[in-house]
This record gives structure tokens, sequence and C-alpha cells, in this order.
């Protein structure tokens, strides 16, 4: 099964190097909900996160020709989609720009909320709880580095392991696991009683 | 066994503990010191609330988002391709500036060199003398792909040529049919992809036909061409594939005029229908066109399903 899909990837890979549009398609569709979940939960802005998405495989899309197999590809793409997103994070903190709460353009189409915001919980009082941690573990979050930040990210919503991410990140997973034992004290301290 | 861990490591060890990132061994220490330590008992409680506090604030990027993305890029890989189509393969192969850092470029210029090289092999068989110099006239070629000049001033050149052949049968037989289906994904030319649909619309009662119809509806970034996998689809659009394809258009196409038509079809062919009902209400809820907000209205109203109740 798994060496299948191994398979099946490379083969994607060498028949999209080779200028084969579908293939490069369908390499995307195997990563890419992965790549939007990552930046969106850690921009927590679906405009932002679009634009990591756009960005990260157009890189992919004009590097992939430079690919040699020499890592696996999700760990090459998520290093360039972690990249960019570190790059934003860092871009907020100079304009402190900073946000705790999800940004919205407005626009035509409001494809701001997240699934989430539609699992209809009918009780308010739950709700209003959920949405008050939810801003607390946001303000939590937003105190972290970026860096350390993304390891906690990649490790807790993507489910990463630590030595995936010190691939990814261009570190080593000593470094990894101690940003995310740094990230981890940080949220506990600043969530307090509430976590 | 080491029984000696003090606090300070075991409590680091609970954070990745709570990862399942810890060695058999690990996990057999910190179990040991756990069961005899009040506080690092307390602190590996206290880690499981923080891990169940933080899954609240996950979020699920929704559907609707992932569809704009992948049109985006669909759209932007379209235009870069047909842009370098009319660049020298030379330029292709340069990288974009900025994103490599410098420890990456001995490697981009690796694979500069490579391709070039692989480009150089791949002259074809013709070139015998009195071959391409002697026979090439310039309508024949499509474009130049490399140009090697060499020291006694004459220049080697590969170069696509354009040959262009007929095909006649019917809209059945296989190869007519695989022709037709790669039309309808032709970046360069959308007057092209929508010709091919006008053909394929009369064997849209096949799989392969409708997957390649709402392939187009879906990602084809010329409203045009949506539009006439639209109308092509119509026949159809009770079936269960498509219909989802349809409320997936319904809240993701960037097209008023797309969307407009798209709601037309999904109430005029309703049945009961749960799903449905629910992308409307979410349409009351977000729709900047008035028509679009109004004919939804009208259905849910039909369809005897509160405004207010999701
Ligand atoms: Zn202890």
């Amino acid at each position: 099964m798994q060496a299948r899909e191994l398979f099946d990837e490379s083969s994607l890979i060498r028949a999209a190097q080779h200028g084969d549009h579908e293939a490069f398609a369908s390499l995307i569709r195997l990563y890419d909900q992965n790549v939007l979940r990552i930046a969106m939960n850690l921009l927590r802005s679906p405009d932002e996160a679009r634009d990591v998405y756009q960005e990260a495989f157009l890189r992919v899309y004009r590097n992939l020709h430079s690919f040699r197999f020499d890592c696996r590809f999700d760990t090459w793409l998520y290093r360039i989609a972690t990249n960019i997103c570190l790059d934003h994070l860092r871009k907020r903190k100079v304009r402190k720009e900073e946000s705790a709460v999800v940004e919205t353009r407005g626009g035509a189409l409001n494809l701001l909320e997240s699934v989430e915001e539609h699992r209809a919980d009918n009780n308010p009082q739950r709700r209003l709880l959920a949405s008050e941690l939810r801003q607390r573990i946001n303000r939590a979050l937003a105190g972290l580095t970026p860096r350390e930040r993304i390891v906690f990210e990649l490790r807790h919503y993507q489910g990463l392991r630590l030595r995936a991410i010190g691939e990814a990140l261009g570190t080593t997973e000593e470094a990894a696991k101690n940003c995310l034992f740094r990230a981890t004290q940080k949220m506990r301290a600043a969530l307090g009683d509430h976590a | 066994m080491n029984t000696n861990l003090k606090c300070e490591d075991c409590q680091e060890l609970l954070v990745l503990e709570a990862y399942g990132e810890l060695s058999v061994e690990q996990k057999e220490t910190v179990e040991a010191h756990v069961a005899a330590c009040v506080g690092c008992h307390e602190e590996r409680t206290a880690l499981a609330r923080l891990h169940a506090a933080v899954d609240v604030a996950a979020i699920e990027p929704s559907l609707e988002l992932l569809s704009a993305c992948r049109q985006d890029l669909y759209r932007e890989v379209a235009e870069i391709s047909a842009a370098t189509r009319a660049m020298p393969f030379w330029r292709r192969m340069l990288p974009e500036g900025g994103f490599w850092s410098m420890a990456a470029k001995p490697a981009m210029a690796m694979a500069l060199f490579a391709a070039g090289f692989a480009g150089a092999r791949l002259v074809p068989a013709s070139g015998t003398p009195g071959g391409p110099a002697a026979g090439a006239t310039m309508s024949a070629v499509r474009n130049v792909r490399y140009i090697e000049p060499s020291a006694d001033g004459k220049v080697r050149i590969v170069y696509d040529e354009v040959r262009q052949r007929e095909l006649t049968g019917r809209v059945d037989d296989q190869g007519v049919r695989e022709m037709l289906l790669t039309a309808t994904r032709d970046p360069e030319d959308p007057g092209l992809r929508v010709d091919s649909m006008e053909v394929l619309r009369r064997r849209v009662e096949h799989e392969d036909v409708r997957t390649a119809l709402v392939r187009a509806l879906e990602t084809d970034g010329n409203e045009g061409v949506r539009l006439k996998a639209l109308e092509a689809l119509k026949p159809f659009a009770g079936h269960p594939a498509v219909r989802t394809a349809l409320t997936r258009v319904l809240v993701a196409d960037k097209s008023a005029t797309v969307r407009t038509q798209t709601i037309d079809l999904l109430v005029n062919t309703r049945r009961d229908e749960p799903e449905l009902a629910g992308v409307l209400q979410e349409l009351m809820r977000r729709e900047e066109n008035s028509y679009i907000r109004q004919r939804s209205q009208t259905a849910l109203k039909a369809m005897n399903a509160s405004l207010e109740t999701f």
C-alpha cells in the first residue's frame, strides 16, 4: 500500500517535471489540503492562507525541475510552505499588526468562515465558552516566536513527527524538540487555569 | 533503567509523551517517576488539559476556500505556461530570483546544466546532412528550444516542429473521443475548450465526458468555458456527482453569472434535499448577489425549510 503510493507519487513528480499539467494537478491534490490547513492554523487568516497556498505551489511549479528525490517530496513542499508562513509571521511582527482574531477582507464571497464554525453547537453557553477559549488560545499562540509557533502547529495540528519538522525547517530534531518544549511552556503560562 | 530521574527532566519528557514521541524505555522511566511523584503527576494532567484546549482552536479550512485556492493556482499556472511557451528554452530554466538561498544555488546551476545537456541529446535523428538546415520551413517551426554556438562560427539549433494532421471520425471512436477530452483541457485556447465541449455534450451520458465537464466547471479560469460546461451538464443535473459539484460551484465560483445559472439549474431540478437546503441557507448569509439570494429564499420556502435553523 505504502509502496504503491510512493511509486505513484514519484511517477507523478516525474511526469510533472516533464510538463504534464494533469500530473502536476494530481500531485498538488495529494497535499494541498494539508498545506492550506497549516497556513490557516498558523496565520489564522483565510486571505493570508490563500496567498500562502498560491505562493507555495507556484514555487513548487517553478522549481519542480530541480527536485532531485534526495528528500521526501512532502518534506520539500512543507519546507517551502513553512518558509512562506514564517515570512508572513515575521512581516506581521515588524508591522506590529499581529492580531489574535481571524481577520476578514469582506468581499464578494465570504470564504473566510471555516468548517469549524459550521459545526453547529446548539448550546449557546458552550458556544460562548468555546469562543472565549479560542480567543485566549489565539492570543497565546500569537505570543510564541514564529519558529516556536510553526513547530507547535506542525506537531499539534498537522501531526508531523519532530524529525520531519526538523527536516522541513532545515534544522535538527533536537532543535525542533527544544522549540516544542518552549512553546508548550509559554502556552501553559499564557493559558493559566483556562487550559 | 534510570530511577533517579529529576522532576525537571521528567517534565520535559512529559511534553514529548503527550505527542507520542517517547521511546519505550523513556516511557517506562516516566511512568515509574510519575507513579511516585505528585508534582509530575499534576503536570501530566495539566498538559492533557492544555492539549484538549488547544484542539478546540484547531481550524479546518472550508472546502470552498480550498476550491478557490485551486482555481487561483490553475489559472496562474495556465498563464505561466502559456507565457513560457513563447520563451526560449534556456530562459525557462532560470530560477526566479530571491527564493533560493545561497546554499541552494550550486544545485540550481547543476540543474540548469543537466537540463541543457539532456536537451542537446534530444536532437532528432533527422539531423543528418541536408536535414533541418535544408528542410525546415519557417512555418513548421513552432519554437526554438536550444541554441549552441560553436567555435567554427556555426550554430546548432534544436527546435520543435509542428506537424498538422487530420483526424475524421465519429465521436464514439476512441481516438476521436480522447482527442476531444484532451482539447477540453487545452491550456491556451478557451475557444478550443468550448468547441470540444459543444461536441462532447452529445455524449454526456458517458462518465469520462461528465468528469471532464465537471473538472472544467470547477477549475477553468475562463468564465465562458465554465458556462459551456454547465450548459452541457444540464441533462445530468440530478446525478449525485454532478449535483455535488454544482453545490460547490454555487458557493465558490467568482462569477455571479455562473452562480446565477447554477442556482437556477439546482432549484429547477430539486427534489427533497436536506443538503441543498443547507447550502441555500448558507447562501442567504454570504451571497452578495440579490437575485441569487432571492432565488434561494424562494426555493427554501418551497422546500419548507426554516430560514433560521441550520
Ligand atoms: Zn517529579
